[in-house]
């Protein structure tokens, strides 16, 4: 709406408002700029402007921020001397790409082993039946490079790193923003990628990279169509190894599966900062070190994918049995109850300490509940509890053992001789009627 | 209060000696008030006796063509025709005009809005619309109400109220599936405006845009939200759709001019409520005097406690409203002590106030709904919205300040087919009494306008940095009725402190995008004050029984001060300051805790200086500190001053800018008044000033702060006690501070004004009508006592020795 009708308004309605003087005053003045409403506008705009021009003083002189004016465009900016110009049919696309060798190792492990994974273990692995009988030589491994870790619609992705096996050696695309705006063909390459693509694989790409991008594509209006599976490596690092590491950073997990350690890795933090200085005249160097950052965490992926799979193929005698039971509690969760069990009797058989042991009995107890060996379970829950100190904890225990005798393998004794110490687990009121009811029936069976 | 202890002794044989056995008693409201005016002990004290005659409603029938949906969900709740303005509000939306319906309270606004909403969303099952309410309480208060009617209209989309308690499975379906959504401005602003494309459905099938309690939305917090509105609809329009406004706000002076400025564009007005209304009987009473020598009068609260109960005990479905929560409790205390004297059960009584959990407050408007409670004792937290249903009588113990939250709280009052009562009880405070000796003010004074600055520059400059993380700028782009010029200089200095990044965009012209890692929205508030609370827990039952919000807690839950709730009493054993957290146990004291405050401006810096007149005025840094600096301990019913208690909680610093105007020592000592009443009589201009200067920058009295004090000892200002006889000499010096952590650049904008502002006020308090001062000029005075006035002259009065001190300043006025 124009000044000039919201001026008429305001003088229109003088008379319904009851008004302090003060305010018939103003809108006088309003009334005589009518005559002028050209003048009038020029008139706001210029009160305005200078009371911008104002906070812009104030803000200098407190100090808030500060000015970059002159400091600013001092040089022409570098381009990243890296990677090739490509046109496409959604403008210039600047693209880094790097071939691996077939052989090529990360850490200890080839990232050629991705390329054979059973699509049905990592469907369990990752508890998601999505990725079930996709072919996942045609997997995209995905992350990106940010302006800034808050989300929402104004942080940019900067750097679009791909990933995908071609002829069985391993290829990375890195998609370079070389200017604010001009997202359009880096969005459009990507979708191109995509359908092609089986799935996403990506670190913390269901939380963060993905919802970016789908953002990015919504405000560029690039279509950009739902991978059709997405396997999200951190929750599985998470389930996997969350007893063992503090962080599941992707370095810590590197190094902890593949063994592999990153020199000079550049700071997460960091990363915005350059991109941002780079924009704005600042130097081209510290990028080549996030284009290095972001090509080793793809690769670091590759390589994850196949050595978490391979150790979840079967038990391995050598490993520890803290990653057996995590196995084994996955593989519970995916209904894969013949598989937890194997796990869990290696873990409670690797010879480790208290706790560990008593979880891995209940593991196989559960698992062999499901598969419906009820005396299985109930041997493995007696065995738990020979680990199991009194307290609390071997209440439990002595409540699942009690049901068990009593519904399932109906030994009234057996279930009696539990129910005596239940009263920890289920309370003084449940334990009294339990207890009660096993006497009664005990009597009448007599 | 302390000075009550002076107890009319025939105050107990007036009213006691007047209960008579229930069997005997008549009940209803007529009965009260004939009872009143033939004992003449009630009404000698009263000043204003009115009565308004009530008014038939006027209705219509649905317009043609309403969907069967809606039709029938007005059916199921009993609607067959709707009132006048409910037709006109509804035929406006449907039209696609924006509208603002401004009708009283309880006049069915809620329909103006749910009708065209439910209407586009039958139509279309992919319509959205969006609710905002000023707080978080009232979103969910209407939460099930949108439900139900969308329920009973056959929709199955949903309403969900999004703000900071959503859980998040709840977000999700919010952002996909709910018709209407439900929030709050901050949450707006914040949480969905910064995510829009994950919104995308929303902002791409926006029909309405609802916003309900636009009256509340003043001053600055007004100003932010027009910006975010501006804001809105830039989202609305990239996603493609258009949203119609429909605005609801209570009675004030300028609903449309306030709508428009909020939306910057035209609205179409509808004022003329056709509800019908109820008789009314509107009192003022103003307690009598006690002791004549200090003209001290009867406690207003117990006054008003006294009246209720005549009320309660005939029968009649009573509101009191109170001032503050303190006293809310109080008067609840009062209430039921004196009806168990008579058998009336407690849970008879309840109290309604901010900090109450939900449950609570839910079960008390049901209560009220349905009849089991007879009595409500209320802040203003009733005042807004809430189903209650319509009350034989409303009490307000004080003068809530304004006009329009009057008559707000009035509104809460009114029967179909038979009369109902208005009651003022007046306090003793200045403004009180200028209401209570001057009543004809409340049925002719000016209803309040609400201001707001859309254009004020710091404001418009934050937001347009929040838009530019939303979606890019482009050069000579307008931000809703700001001019691309305008906007163009925001975003220059944007980029020049390397928020913004500029780059070549199509046809040369340049786009402006978000470059920094920040999240924008974070770092501005739409409110000036937290609203974090903190939370009441009874340490013995190891449960939370409130919230209180982060000002209060100062006051209210210092340790050591009595917390009241619900009428019992606890006191506060540990605040940890850290974890918001309070420790109460339940006590039994016979006394309740009043904090003392104290507020200190000192100059931390000047910026700029002008002579004026003889006066001196400044603006610069400085910073208000606010500080609870005991507390006192009055005693029940006697209202005795027993003891006092220290209190130590950090102070309230805010670091803002302010414009001060000293008047020279020796301009002071050379006026025709004793020292102390020339300090009044500043007083009295620092009155005028706040006045003009919220009029004048558009925005609310609230949001900027005055004060009498002295620039030169930062720590000796005397606050509150300046104009003691015995005060050393000092220029005495008026602060207008921006109430804003940091300021919102008003007070360079007073300095600026100066020569203006100090025409304006002589020329006010120069053409006022009023004897020794008013509301409207110096401030209310507080009538001395018959005995004193002899001794006054008239060239004395507050008034006068200001117009004289403004006279020797050279300060000419506009006249």
């Amino acid at each position: 709406m124009r000044l000039k009708d919201k001026l008429a308004l305001l003088s229109r309605r003088g008379e319904d408002t009851v008004a302090a003087r003060e305010e018939h005053a103003v809108r006088d003045q309003v009334a005589h700029a009518l005559d002028d409403g050209e003048a009038a506008r020029r008139e706001r705009i210029a009160r305005l402007r200078s009371l911008i021009g104002e906070v812009a003083d104030r803000a200098r002189h407190t100090g808030q921020l500060e000015s970059q004016r002159d400091k600013r465009r001092a040089r022409a900016r570098a381009t990243l001397p890296v990677g090739e110009l490509r046109d496409t049919a959604h403008g210039t696309l600047h693209i880094v790409e790097t071939f691996l060798a077939p052989d090529h190792c990360h850490g200890r492990v080839a990232v050629r082993g991705a390329l054979s994974v059973d699509a049905g273990l990592v469907a369990k692995l990752a508890l998601d039946p999505k990725l079930e009988g996709l072919d996942l030589s045609r997997m995209l491994l995905l992350d990106t490079e940010t302006t800034g870790l808050a989300g929402g619609t104004g942080t940019v992705p900067f750097l679009i790193g791909l990933a995908f096996f071609e002829d069985g050696a391993l290829k990375v695309e890195q998609l370079f923003l070389r200017e604010l705006g001009e997202e359009r063909p880096m969005l459009a390459y990507l979708a191109e990628r995509l359908e092609r693509a089986s799935c996403v694989v990506s670190y913390n790409g269901k939380t963060f990279d993905w919802p970016l991008l789908r953002t990015r594509s919504i405000l560029n209006r690039v279509p950009l169509a739902e991978p059709a599976a997405h396997l999200d490596l951190l929750h599985c690092a998470r389930r996997l190894l969350k007893a063992k590491l503090d962080s599941v950073r992707l370095c810590e997990v590197e190094r902890e599966l593949l063994g592999h350690y990153r020199e000079d890795d550049v700071h997460g933090s960091a990363i915005p900062l350059f991109y941002l200085d780079y924009l704005r005249g600042g130097e081209v160097e510290p990028l080549l070190s996030v284009l290095e950052h972001n090509a080793s965490d793809l690769i670091g992926l590759a390589a994850i994918l196949p050595r978490m799979v391979s150790h979840f193929e079967e038990v391995r005698a050598g490993d520890d049995p803290i990653d057996h039971l995590a196995f084994a509690k996955v593989a519970l969760r995916a209904r894969d109850y013949e598989r937890a069990e194997a796990f869990a009797r290696a873990a409670a058989g690797g010879g480790a300490a208290g706790a560990l042991v008593r979880q891995a009995h209940q593991v196989v107890a559960s698992s062999s509940r499901k598969r419906g060996d009820i005396m299985a379970a109930a041997s493995a829950l007696v065995a738990c509890l020979e680990h199991t100190p009194t307290g609390p904890e071997a209440a439990i225990v002595h409540h699942a053992l009690a049901k068990l005798y009593e519904h399932a393998l109906k030994d009234l004794r057996a279930a009696h001789r539990h129910a005596l110490h239940t009263m920890d687990a289920e309370g003084a009121d449940a334990h009294g009627r339990r207890l009660g009811r096993l006497r009664r029936r005990l009597l009448c069976s007599c | 209060m302390a000075l009550w202890e002076a107890r009319d002794p025939s105050e107990k044989d007036a009213f006691e000696a007047e209960v008579e056995p229930p069997w005997k008693r008549e009940v209803g409201l007529r009965a009260v008030l004939a009872r009143w005016q033939a004992s003449q002990r009630v009404f000698r004290n009263v000043t204003l006796h009115e009565r308004r005659a009530g008014r038939e409603g006027s209705s219509g029938a649905f317009p043609a063509g309403l969907h069967d949906g809606v039709l029938r969900a007005l059916s199921r709740r009993g609607v067959n025709s709707l009132y006048t303005h409910q037709l006109q509000a509804i035929e406006h939306a449907r039209a696609g005009r924006d509208v603002v319906v401004a009708t009283p309270t309880a006049s069915g606004k809620s329909l103006c809005f749910h009708v065209p909403v439910l209407e586009a969303l039958c139509r279309e099952p992919g319509a959205r619309a969006l609710y905002l309410f000023p707080t978080k309480a009232l979103s969910r208060d209407q939460e099930a109400g949108v439900r139900d009617m969308m329920s009973d209209a056959g929709l199955s989309q949903g309403a969900i109220t999004y703000d900071g308690d959503t859980p998040g499975d709840a977000r999700r379906a919010a952002r996909q599936h709910s018709g209407v959504i439900i929030t709050n401005p901050d949450m707006l602003h914040a949480g969905i405006l910064p995510h829009h494309t994950a919104w995308a459905r929303l902002f791409a099938n926006l029909k309405f845009v609802v916003i309900d309690e636009l009256h509340a939305y003043r001053g600055v917090f007004g100003s932010h939200l027009a910006n975010v509105l501006r804001r809105l609809d830039r989202i609305a329009r990239f996603h493609g759709s258009r949203p119609v406004f429909v605005l609801a706000s209570a009675t004030i002076g300028n609903p449309r001019e306030h709508a428009e400025r909020m939306l910057g564009r035209p609205v179409q007005l509808v004022a003329e409520s056709g509800a019908p209304e109820g008789a009314r009987r509107i009192l003022v009473y103003n307690p009598p005097v006690v002791n004549a020598e200090l003209g001290v009068r009867e406690s207003y609260v117990k006054a008003a406690v006294r009246l209720t109960t005549d009320l309660v005990r005939a029968g009649v479905p009573t509101l009191v409203f109170g001032q503050s929560r303190n006293n809310v409790e109080v008067m609840l205390k009062y209430l039921r002590d004196k009806l168990a004297r008579e058998r009336i059960p407690a849970e008879r009584v309840a109290a309604y106030r901010g900090g109450y959990l939900p449950e609570l407050r839910r079960s008390i408007e049901r209560g009220l709904r349905e009849g089991q409670l007879s009595c409500v004792v209320a802040t203003s937290a009733l005042e807004l919205g809430i189903d209650i249903g319509a009350l034989d009588a409303v009490v307000c113990a004080g003068y809530p300040g304004t006009l329009a939250s009057l008559w707000q709280r009035f509104g809460r009052g009114g029967r179909r087919g038979g009369e109902s009562l208005a009651l003022l009880v007046g306090s003793s405070a200045p403004l009180d009494q200028y209401v209570a000796l001057h009543p004809q003010y409340l049925l002719s004074g000016p209803v309040e306008e609400a201001r707001i600055d859309p254009d004020n520059a710091e404001i418009l400059v934050q937001h347009v940095k929040c838009a530019a993380f939303e979606l890019p700028f482009l050069a000579g782009e307008a931000f809703g009725d700001v001019p691309g010029e305008v906007v163009q200089d925001a975003l220059d200095y944007l980029s020049d402190h390397q928020l913004l990044h500029a780059t070549e965009g199509k046809e040369g012209r340049n786009v402006y995008h978000w470059a920094s890692d920040a999240y924008p929205a974070n770092d501005v508030s739409l409110r000036s004050v937290g609203w974090d609370n903190f939370v009441i827990i009874d340490v013995e039952r190891d449960q939370t029984i409130a919230e209180m919000d982060f000002r209060a807690t100062h006051t209210m839950l210092h340790e050591q001060a009595i917390y009241q709730h619900e009428g019992e009493q606890y006191q506060v054993e540990r605040l940890d300051f850290d974890n918001h957290k309070a420790f109460v146990r339940k006590v039994a004291p016979d006394y309740y805790t009043d904090a003392m405050t104290h507020v200190r401006v000192s100059v931390l810096e000047r910026e700029d200086e002008a002579a004026l007149g003889h006066a001196i005025c400044e603006r610069g840094q400085v910073s208000v500190v606010e500080k609870v600096v005991g507390y006192k301990k009055i005693k029940y019913h006697t209202h005795e001053n027993v003891g006092y208690g220290d209190v130590h909680l950090p102070e309230m610093q805010m670091h803002t800018t302010s414009f001060w105007l000293t008047v020279p020592e020796h301009v002071v000592e050379r006026q025709n008044a004793a020292r102390a009443e020339v300090i009044d009589a500043m007083r009295g201009i620092a009155h005028v000033l706040h006045t003009l200067a919220s009029i004048g920058l558009m925005t609310d009295p609230g949001d900027i702060g005055h004060t009498l004090g002295s620039k030169s000892e930062p720590d000796g200002a005397p606050g509150k006690g300046v104009g003691g006889a015995g005060d050393p000499a000092f220029d005495p010096t008026i602060f207008l501070y921006d109430r804003i952590p940091g300021g919102i650049g008003l007070a360079p904008r007073l300095f600026a004004a100066r020569e203006e502002l100090l025409r304006r006020a002589r020329a006010t308090i120069e053409g006022c009508s009023c004897d020794e001062g008013c509301p409207a000029c110096t401030g209310a005075v507080v009538q001395a006592p018959a005995s004193l006035q002899l001794a006054k002259r008239p060239e004395l009065s507050r008034r006068a020795v200001a117009l004289a001190l403004l006279t020797d300043l050279a300060v000419t006025g506009t006249h």
